[in-house]
């Protein structure tokens, strides 16, 4: 598997209270994933990723899986009309993630405080899911829970296990219901509740296969794929009917 | 740049052993649908798919308004159960047109009629269904629509077939019906001759029916046979013979407008879905007659009829009682 070397340096700029050391830090995170694409085939049922990787000394890892593309997503509220529920009332958020899944070693309030967890959004409380009008916090809310139903969120974070001081690794899950598209995995040291240093690989997910055949007409050429559905049906129909009436 | 070195060999090393490899592969009996973008257990799909493909041989009808609702509550969006439906309703009336049209048991002028108003039904259903897709009303409405439909289809079978069981038990001789009964619709402008079933009715009975059947059929994935048919033969005043082979033509090609406008416009037909579903009822189908031929006709409508009030109960239950959560996902997109 191809390792990317040298890793980026953005986040080397954090170290800046470094101790005496005068030259140019080393990168005191590295980390990988067993695979960098999750193919969507026929069978696809969720799948498990491994991402394993070392520091300098033992410290606190939070793992974030996020998708690089939003999207808009609709909440719709149910109450209740003349003894029926019916759909009353919708919020259409803007910038919703597909996905967002995290591992931790702690919990996430013991690893880093509000004050860092919230401009690195880290952890759902921080996600940035526009608008953020204090009224639609209900909705929002709920908005959180059918994706933790779905296990498109997480609604508890995957352990991330060190092996000894340096070694550490953990499993990411990716539901059924995942979109093809492309991802980030990214993986955050933190130490005293400050980010040492933090490291990013990119993730795809594509469907491949008769799945991909078909989606891939479906959307770039409905009317074919129409004509086509109409085909298989018929013939489908028609050869089952002779074979029937034969026997 | 010693610890560099020894990482770059550890994670492989480290794999081999024992605790760090990935998980083993999933169960191999999922189906992931392309379109639904969800994945199902292919078993219960196709097991599905037979007892619907039974049923219909059984009772002698599409089974789509049975699958339809299946499909909703096995966690497939509505949507996509209701586009997917069209090229399994095609596949199954394709052959009883094909059977029927050889007999000669099709009035094509009166299919005709009935498809110009179906094939403008269907267009506007899915037009329909596209705008409350994107308002988030698509699966009230279609639940809704369901209930009503199946609890007063239920509910008439029902109480004809009790009849004419009461009626068998006391061994009464059978009410002689007419040729075909007269309504109010008699009286309707603009009447046309309809050679072949015999009649001389109204264009806009056979339009405004065809019409009707083509609406439902692409918001609710159903084929309509179970409502054209009594439509026909009492409303229309078709003859029996005639009304199979007539519905089934109907049937066929508004089926097949909805599945071209429904994968076309609202990107909701999920071929493999159909596949699975269609060879259910090619194998469901005929075990389904082979069986309602050895069981008495009047007993069997009755089954039918509890059947379909049965459904409606339940799917009334899950819109009365409160739900787990109140705040649902609607409409999504980039």
């Amino acid at each position: 598997m191809a390792r990317r070397l040298p890793f980026p340096l953005l986040w080397a700029l954090l170290l800046a209270p470094a101790p005496a050391v005068a030259q140019a830090p080393e990168r005191a995170l590295s980390v990988d994933l067993a695979r960098d694409r999750v193919s969507i085939t026929s069978g696809f049922s969720g799948t498990d990723l491994l991402l394993f990787g070392a520091v300098d000394r033992l410290s606190d890892i939070v793992v974030v899986v996020t998708s690089l593309d939003t999207e808009r997503q609709t909440v719709v509220r149910k109450q209740r009309v003349f003894g029926i529920w019916l759909n009353r009332g919708a919020v259409t958020f803007t910038k919703v993630p597909p996905l967002y899944t995290y591992a931790s070693t702690r919990p996430l309030a013991d690893v880093a405080p509000r004050a860092v967890r919230e401009p690195n959004k880290l952890g759902l409380d921080s996600l940035d899911i526009e608008p953020e009008d204090p009224a639609f916090a209900e909705y929002r809310a709920g908005l959180i829970r059918a994706k933790q139903r779905l296990g498109l969120y997480s609604a508890l974070p995957a352990r991330v296990e060190f092996k000894d001081e340096r070694l550490f690794r953990t499993s990411l899950h990716f539901p059924a219901q995942l979109a093809p598209g492309r991802y980030q995995v990214k993986v955050i040291q933190l130490r005293d509740g400050r980010i040492v240093d933090a490291a990013t690989r990119p993730l795809f997910v594509d469907k491949v296969g008769v799945g991909a055949a078909i989606s891939q007409l479906a959307e770039r050429q409905g009317l074919l794929y129409g004509l086509f559905a109409i085909a298989v049906a018929a013939v489908a129909g028609l050869l089952s009917g002779y074979a029937f009436r034969r026997t | 740049m010693r610890l560099r070195a020894a990482l770059r060999l550890e994670p492989r090393r480290l794999e081999a052993q024992k605790g760090w490899e990935p998980l083993p592969p999933e169960a191999q009996l999922e189906l992931y649908l392309p379109i639904a973008e969800m994945s199902v257990n292919a078993l219960a799909l196709l097991a599905l798919g037979l007892f619907a493909g039974f049923l219909s041989g059984l009772f002698g009808i599409g089974g789509g308004f049975l699958l339809t609702p299946a499909l909703i509550f096995i966690g497939v969006p509505p949507a996509v159960a209701v586009g997917s439906q069209a090229p399994q309703i095609l596949a199954t009336s394709v052959s009883s047109l094909d059977q029927q049209w050889r007999r000669g048991n099709v009035d094509l002028r009166m299919g005709a009629t009935m498809l110009t108003g179906g094939l403008a039904g269907s267009a506007l259903g899915v037009q329909l269904f596209g705008y409350l897709k994107t308002i988030g009303q698509i699966d009230v409405v279609i639940a809704l629509a369901f209930i009503v439909m199946l609890s007063s289809m239920g509910g008439l079978m029902l109480a004809e077939s009790s009849r004419a069981i009461w009626r068998q038990r006391r061994q009464a001789t059978p009410v002689r019906r007419k040729l075909h009964q007269h309504y109010w619709v008699a009286r309707w402008p603009l009447k046309v001759r309809y050679p072949k079933s015999r009649l001389y009715i109204s264009i806009f009975l056979p339009f405004l029916l065809g019409l009707g059947g083509g609406v439902l059929s692409a918001i609710m994935g159903i084929g309509g046979g179970f409502l054209l048919v009594p439509a026909m033969i009492y409303l229309l005043g078709m003859p029996t013979l005639l009304v199979i082979g007539t519905s089934a033509l109907q049937i066929v090609f508004v089926a097949a407008n909805v599945t071209l406008l429904q994968a076309w416009q609202n990107q909701t037909v999920d071929l493999l879905l159909a596949l699975v579903m269609i060879g259910g009822g090619v194998i469901g189908a005929p075990l389904g007659s082979r069986l309602s031929a050895r069981l008495p006709g009047e007993q069997l409508r009755a089954l039918l009829a509890l059947l379909l009030v049965g459904m409606a109960i339940k799917l009334l239950i899950d819109m009365v009682v409160t739900p787990e959560e109140i705040f649902v996902l609607g409409g999504s997109g980039s």
